[in-house]
């Protein structure tokens, strides 16, 4: 059954993050080694541990609600890569995926309900829906809603059958790109959108994961805080981002002339049931998505010629994903170089699994691996080859792209110039 | 689109829980014989929910620091999932849980409440974002975060069960419900999996998704109607608290370790149609061309009493039924409320409760009228239409139908 199953191609991508707009701007900016990071201005920072990320404000964006900005952004991507795969919107046979993070009513909001409510007096829970719920914010419900910014995707572009969201925390865009080719390979379809987008850069956001201790609290200079694989590395820092891509069968791709700019050749997954944030100390959960991803794409370790790494830049993630490095690697492990792209766009969360599988793309087909920049003191437990603050010209074939989630859900994708070998 | 599977897939378990209570047997018999459905008050919002009365998990989650870590809907989520895996007689069963996919339907939306009403008891003040940020920082507890992410319930459920295969999460009101059984179905139909837990949990006391649909009023506001007479005074749910788990597994595997079916699962129709005038009925009358339902037929509608989605889904059912001798069409929401992201899966879980049976539970005041047919039961057709979007159907057929 598996030799059966159609290759998998990727005719579309596109791709927004601190960067920039668009693929171009985001590739030239990535191998430059240029940083997104930066302080934020769109919010009072007061009070709050760390005051920098990847936000993404121009052209009005950072003045929006964070559901309306991602969705905004989770657009943007979508006619981006439907212009590449040369397709118009309306009638597109196939499904969509959309990975988004979960979406709330956020502090300010409620707060401007609690004063047209109360007239400036306190209320209580029970006030402020009874008091909203005549009428007066019909127009707030499908902001808010949870399947609404898919359901607009889906009538704007016109894709088919009801569009799936997903949220697998951390490794969200790479479950969305998984499904869809699932959906491929199974003949449900000949193709499929992907898209996630994630632009949740507001004070809650930060305290969360601040309280989680999660986050680099190293401010000065902004773009020197996050430190993937570093011996100083103390956490992630928040980015912001969206990206979305058009697959295809080999064989629909072919037969609409359009060029496969890379392909999805193996799909990985685990479920760690070690702890709801942190992963097996022993790295097993991890080592066994990336083998299954491997292993799927019919391939052996020693083909995988560069890994778009997790590598948030915590000290424990970058730990055990070195250590499943050596694991999967072995011998050869320092032979395969890997980087992390969150050490220049952050970590934008539900987004960058999508993300990184539109860089690790980007990488087979220009021939140059990108930075991990701010690598100025490796940490010497960690012996991998992290393509040191410079990018570097190397022809990779095979890609392994992983995205390793909060509640354990680990998502690896193998990203190939050519269709799996038989 | 309709999909349809190449195999046999079967579910080998269930578990239902909600107002109704805990469990099968529980379900069963008030679907046989309602009675009056438990409601109570939404604070003071001035309608009534399906609120879930009190219940024991420790059975399914010994250790009260987990329970307390969790929050309502991830207990009762992950206390079901337990309890289907019970059924499925899979607890335990360290190996071939290691290589299940858990597939959860999830929102997500806890609120710290005393926390809110804080900032609510002086919302000038808080209006400054410097005072916020103290305040919020200060006053979270650090690991209320992960009751909020809707897939930590799956990642709960990886935890207490050792389900380790691999773990996906959708949200997105009722098409989650879709969308959650619609992968796992697919996921042991394409022999990606032999077994996949899918379910999902919804609780009405989260205040925010309640003020989210109070925006919209959608919420029905008099005394307890069944969905289906609703739409004189303008159409609404009740929402009601709820868990589904359904163990999903091909029938090979099944067979292989002695585990019998409640049913075989068959194709799967979805849609997302504009809501225009007639758009939920031919979405519908094609969904049932696809499906192609044969001999005595059930029909599970999780029409939500909302309208003017619920008067058009029940006047194309019945049109379709009155095609077709020994339809009969049933209301779940009547009785159990309206359980937004877990009402696809608790009610696919009725479906196999009835086809397990072999017969279809007799009609509920304000249900269509039956006609003459037969009590025996071949095949259950399970709908979804969306209060906002959204419209699915899902075949379901007792194991041994053609």
């Amino acid at each position: 059954m598996l030799r059966d199953r159609p290759a998998v191609c990727v005719t579309g991508m596109g791709i927004v993050t601190s960067l920039g707009m668009g693929k171009h701007d985001n590739w030239t900016a990535l191998t430059r080694g240029r940083s997104g990071i930066r302080a934020i201005d769109r919010f009072e920072v007061k009070g709050l541990r760390t005051g920098i990320g990847g936000t993404i404000d121009s052209d009005g964006l950072g003045a929006l609600p964070s559901t309306v900005r991602t969705e905004r952004l989770a657009h943007a991507v979508l006619e981006e890569a439907l212009a590449e795969a040369d397709l118009a919107a309306g009638n597109l046979p196939a499904p969509l995926f959309v990975g988004l993070p979960p979406r709330e009513v956020e502090w300010p909001q409620r707060l401007a309900l609690a004063l047209e409510i109360g007239g400036g007096r306190g209320v209580s829970w029970d006030e402020v829906i009874a008091g909203s719920s005549r009428g007066q914010h019909r127009e707030l419900h499908p902001v808010y809603l949870p399947g609404a910014t898919a359901s607009r995707l889906a009538e704007r572009f016109g894709t088919s059958g009801a569009p799936v969201v997903v949220n697998t925390a951390c490794a969200t865009g790479a479950t969305a790109i998984q499904l869809a080719v699932e959906a491929i390979r199974r003949g449900e379809t000949d193709m499929a959108l992907a898209v996630a987008s994630d632009a949740s850069i507001v004070p809650e956001t930060i305290i969360r994961f601040s309280l989680l201790a999660a986050l680099s609290v190293g401010n000065q200079p902004p773009e020197r805080a996050a430190r993937p694989f570093s011996l100083d590395r103390d956490g992630f820092v928040l980015g912001e981002g969206a990206a979305a891509l058009v697959l295809e069968s080999h064989a629909s791709a072919k037969a609409r002339g359009r060029p496969a700019l890379g392909f999805v050749t193996g799909l990985g997954e685990s479920a760690d049931r070690f702890h709801l944030t942190r992963s097996s100390p022993d790295a097993s959960a991890i080592v066994a998505a990336m083998r299954s991803a491997i292993t799927d794409s019919d391939l052996d370790p020693h083909d995988i010629q560069y890994v778009n790494a997790h590598g948030t830049g915590t000290p424990e993630n970058d730990r055990v994903e070195g250590l499943a490095h050596q694991l999967v690697f072995g011998t050869n492990a320092e032979q395969v170089p890997i980087s992390s792209n969150k050490s220049m766009i952050g970590h934008t969360m539900s987004a960058a699994g999508a993300i990184e599988a539109v860089f690790s793309l980007l990488t087979i087909q220009n021939g140059a691996l990108p930075p991990t920049i701010n690598y100025r003191i490796p940490d010497p437990a960690l012996r991998l080859d992290v393509v040191a603050n410079a990018a570097r010209a190397a022809e990779a074939h095979n890609v392994l792209s992983n995205s390793f989630g909060f509640g354990g859900q680990n998502v690896c994708l193998v990203l190939g110039r050519e269709p799996e070998r038989r | 689109m309709t999909v349809r599977p190449r195999r046999d897939v079967w579910i080998t378990g269930v578990c239902l829980v909600s107002s109704v209570g805990d469990g099968p047997q529980a379900h069963w018999a008030r679907l046989n014989d309602p009675g009056a459905p438990l409601l109570v008050e939404q604070g003071r919002a001035g309608w009534l929910v399906h609120p879930l009365p009190a219940m024991d998990f420790s059975a399914q989650i010994p250790s009260r620091l987990d329970l307390k870590r969790m929050g309502l809907s991830q207990a009762l989520g992950a206390y079901a999932a337990g309890r289907a895996l019970d059924a499925a007689a899979l607890k335990g069963s360290a190996e071939i849980l290691s290589k299940t996919v858990v597939v959860v339907s999830g929102a997500g939306g806890e609120r710290d409440i005393p926390l809110d009403e804080s900032i609510f008891a002086e919302p000038a003040r808080f209006t400054d974002q410097a005072a916020l940020n103290e305040m919020l920082s200060t006053r979270t507890r650090p690991s209320f975060f992960l009751t909020q992410l809707p897939n930590l319930l799956a990642g709960n459920i990886s935890i207490l069960f050792g389900i380790t295969g691999g773990s996906r999460t959708t949200m997105g009101d009722e098409l989650a419900g879709v969308g959650a059984y619609k992968i796992g179905c697919q996921l042991v139909d394409d022999g990606s999996y032999d077994v996949a837990l899918v379910g999902g949990a919804f609780d009405v006391q989260r205040p925010d998704l309640v003020m989210l649909y109070g925006f919209g009023e959608y919420a029905w506001r008099h005394a307890h109607q069944p969905v289906a007479l609703r739409s004189q005074q303008g159409g609404g749910f009740m929402l009601g608290t709820m868990a589904a788990f359904l163990v999903l597994e091909s029938a090979d595997h099944a067979r292989t370790r002695g585990a019998s079916p409640w049913c075989r699962v068959g194709g799967i129709s979805t849609h997302h149609t504009r809501r225009r005038n007639g758009d939920v009925a031919s979405a519908l009358a094609q969904a049932w061309e696809e499906l192609e339902p044969a001999g005595p037929t059930g029909i599970i509608s999780g029409a939500t009493g909302v309208s003017p989605s619920t008067e058009e889904e029940m006047a194309a059912l019945s049109a379709l039924a009155s095609r077709r001798a020994g339809t009969r069409i049933r209301t779940s929401g009547t009785l159990f409320g309206h359980g937004m992201e877990a009402s696809f899966p608790f009610n696919v879980g009725i479906a196999a409760l009835a086809l397990k049976q072999g017969r279809l539970y007799p009609a509920w005041p304000g249900d269509p009228s039956d006609g003459s047919g037969a009590d025996a039961l071949d095949r259950v057709l399970v709908t979804s239409v969306g209060h906002w979007r959204g419209e699915a159907v899902a075949l379901l057929s007792t194991a041994a139908s053609q």
